[in-house]
């Protein structure tokens, strides 16, 4: 996969007050990349560098196609309130004259506002806001998004809307960087997650399923267990409590369907088999915890 | 690029409604000017003496505010809805952006002040004959004002428009630091009443070359120049400065 962005060593430091300590991340196209934290990580100082609206004390962003721009979500809707959001989006489109009338029409029906709705934005709900730069952010068709806690003030039809928006676009190609303090949310909609905290990216996680070496399978009896243990290896099988059948996460290259095709003819009776899920909450928490043990 | 944001920046300050209630608002000043005109004796009551008295009763109080409040926010307003990110994303360059406000502010109060102006020169046609100023001119320009009431109109309107220009400038340069559009808008005034008390008749204070307080010593014509002048050194100043110091800036958002 094409990089579209590399940050190579970023620091920012406000009134000597270290924001950033030595951030590094690379973006691929189509690739959806989480930012979580704790408020107050940097997330949202992190995506401002990129998108080139502060200066940092030292390091460096590139970008693979400057030319073709970046989507921005902030933090919160920056909006014209006496104009319609249809006038709002034209003015931003006005910048670049990158974006037709047309194209900004389209923009808004895909977050699902009415391009011909005359209201003034200042009586819009926060939802509505919230998609509206949504669309301000994808009208110019940007081969880099940055999203900074998009959920923010969305209905659950919103963020399933948004979800299915950000899968559309990273399958054209669009990189996506989405900073959130919510755990959930970036689980379902990130390929790959980095954890920030005070400022450091303390962890990058994979959570692409299939590249994913972890299944979580169950038998019917001990008897079954003891054959599993004989085909997998002791070193590979670790048994998890249970209070009916024998369970454990084996660990595995093989997709699940060549295991089962295995497990079956010799004759070991499965009662469930599946891909272990990452637990990131639990990768979070170990992360956040300070030396002493107190949760940040 | 620039051209865009020029052009962006010019129609947003045009456009705004906020300019049309502001204007209604400075006319009915200037109308109040107008009455207290007439409680006022002269040889021959006009429409430019009109307009030389109600905009020389009433612009040396209000115009820092009224330029302030029509114009002055711009950049604050940005700042305060989070703007400046969305143009900056969209890789609009500082010096570029600050240069859209700066031009926006000597247009937008060109338009404003001058149009405010025009109307009420136009308006006091409607409630006085036109012909000479007699008593109320200012006093280096006595004899010029009898003998060319409307050029000395015209000389007064763009002296007022200059200063506005000044005044924009200020709460511009202020907003490079301060967000707060409360603040902005109101600096440009709160800065023009320290000067005209702090600096009292000395060179340089404001009062002086807003309200015409000049000595007779020196021609009209120079003393006119050296007002006009002096407004335009201070816009200029104010809003380069502006420029620079947004450019120069780390952070924009
Ligand atoms: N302009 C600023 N001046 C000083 N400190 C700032 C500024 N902006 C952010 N910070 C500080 O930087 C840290 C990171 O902020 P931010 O990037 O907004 O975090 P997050 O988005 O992860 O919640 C916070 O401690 C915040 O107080
Ligand atoms: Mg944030």
């Amino acid at each position: 996969m094409k990089e579209i962005l590399k940050i190579r060593s970023l620091k920012k430091i406000v009134r000597r007050k270290p924001i950033l300590r030595d951030i590094n991340l690379t973006l691929s196209e189509g690739e959806i990349l989480g930012l979580i934290g704790p408020n107050g990580a940097g997330k949202t100082t992190l995506l401002k560098i990129i998108s080139g609206s502060i200066t940092a004390t030292a390091g460096s962003v590139q970008l693979a196609e400057p030319e073709s721009g970046i989507g921005v979500l902030p933090e919160t809707p920056a909006l014209l309130p006496s104009l319609s959001g249809f006038q709002n989006l034209q003015l931003l489109a006005s910048i670049r004259r990158k974006a037709r009338e047309q194209e900004i029409r389209e923009a808004m029906k895909t977050v699902g506002l009415d391009p011909a709705n005359r209201k003034a934005v200042g009586n819009y709900s926060l939802g509505m806001k919230q998609r509206l730069m949504l669309a301000q952010a994808i009208m110019e068709k940007p081969k880099l998004l940055l999203l900074d806690e998009p959920t923010n003030g969305l209905d659950p039809l919103g963020i399933i809307d948004l979800r299915q928006l950000l899968f559309r676009l990273a399958s054209q190609g669009v990189g996506i960087i989405i900073a959130s303090h919510l755990l959930h949310e970036i689980e379902l909609m990130c390929h790959r997650v980095a954890i920030i905290s005070n400022g450091s990216i303390v962890r990058e996680v994979n959570l692409q399923s299939s590249e994913q070496h972890l299944i979580e399978i169950s038998v019917n009896s001990r008897s079954d267990w003891d054959k599993l243990v004989r085909w997998a290896g002791k070193d590979n099988l670790r048994p998890l409590p249970s209070k009916d059948f024998p369970r454990g996460i084996l660990n595995s290259e093989l997709p699940v369907s060549r295991v089962l095709a295995e497990l079956l003819p010799a004759g070991i009776a499965i009662e469930s088999i599946q891909r272990a899920a990452i637990n990131l909450e639990a990768i979070f928490l170990e992360c956040s915890q300070l030396k002493d043990g107190v949760y940040r | 690029m620039l051209t865009n944001i020029i052009r962006l920046e010019l129609k947003r300050i045009l456009g705004k409604k906020k300019l049309l209630v502001l204007g209604i608002l400075g006319i009915g000043l200037l109308i109040t000017g107008v009455v207290i005109y007439l409680e006022y004796n002269t040889p021959q009551r006009t429409s430019f003496e009109a307009f030389s008295f109600a905009t020389g009763y009433i612009l040396p109080l209000a115009l820092p505010l009224l330029a302030g409040l029509s114009t002055g926010d711009m950049l604050a307003e940005d700042r305060h809805l989070g703007l400046v990110q969305l143009f900056m994303s969209r890789g609009v360059l500082p010096y570029q952006y600050i240069s859209g406000k700066a031009i926006g502010s000597v247009v937008g109060q060109i338009c404003f002040t001058g149009g405010l102006l025009i109307t009420f020169l136009l308006t006091t046609f409607l409630l006085f004959p036109a012909g000479p100023i007699l008593e109320y001119a200012a006093d280096f320009a006595k004899a010029f004002a009898a003998t060319n009431p409307m050029v000395y109109c015209l000389v007064l309107l763009l002296i007022y428009v200059c200063a506005a220009t000044a005044f924009s400038g200020i709460a511009l340069l202020v907003s490079v630091w301060i967000e707060n559009i409360f603040v902005v808008v109101v600096t440009p005034t709160i800065l023009y009443f320290a000067a005209l008390y702090s600096l009292s008749m000395s060179l340089i204070n404001p009062y002086c070359y807003l309200a015409l307080n000049e000595g007779v010593s020196s021609s009209p014509s120079f003393t006119f120049l050296k007002v006009m002048g002096y407004w335009i050194t201070i816009s200029v100043t104010v809003h380069v400065l502006a420029v620079m110091a947004f450019s120069l800036k780390k952070d924009h958002s």
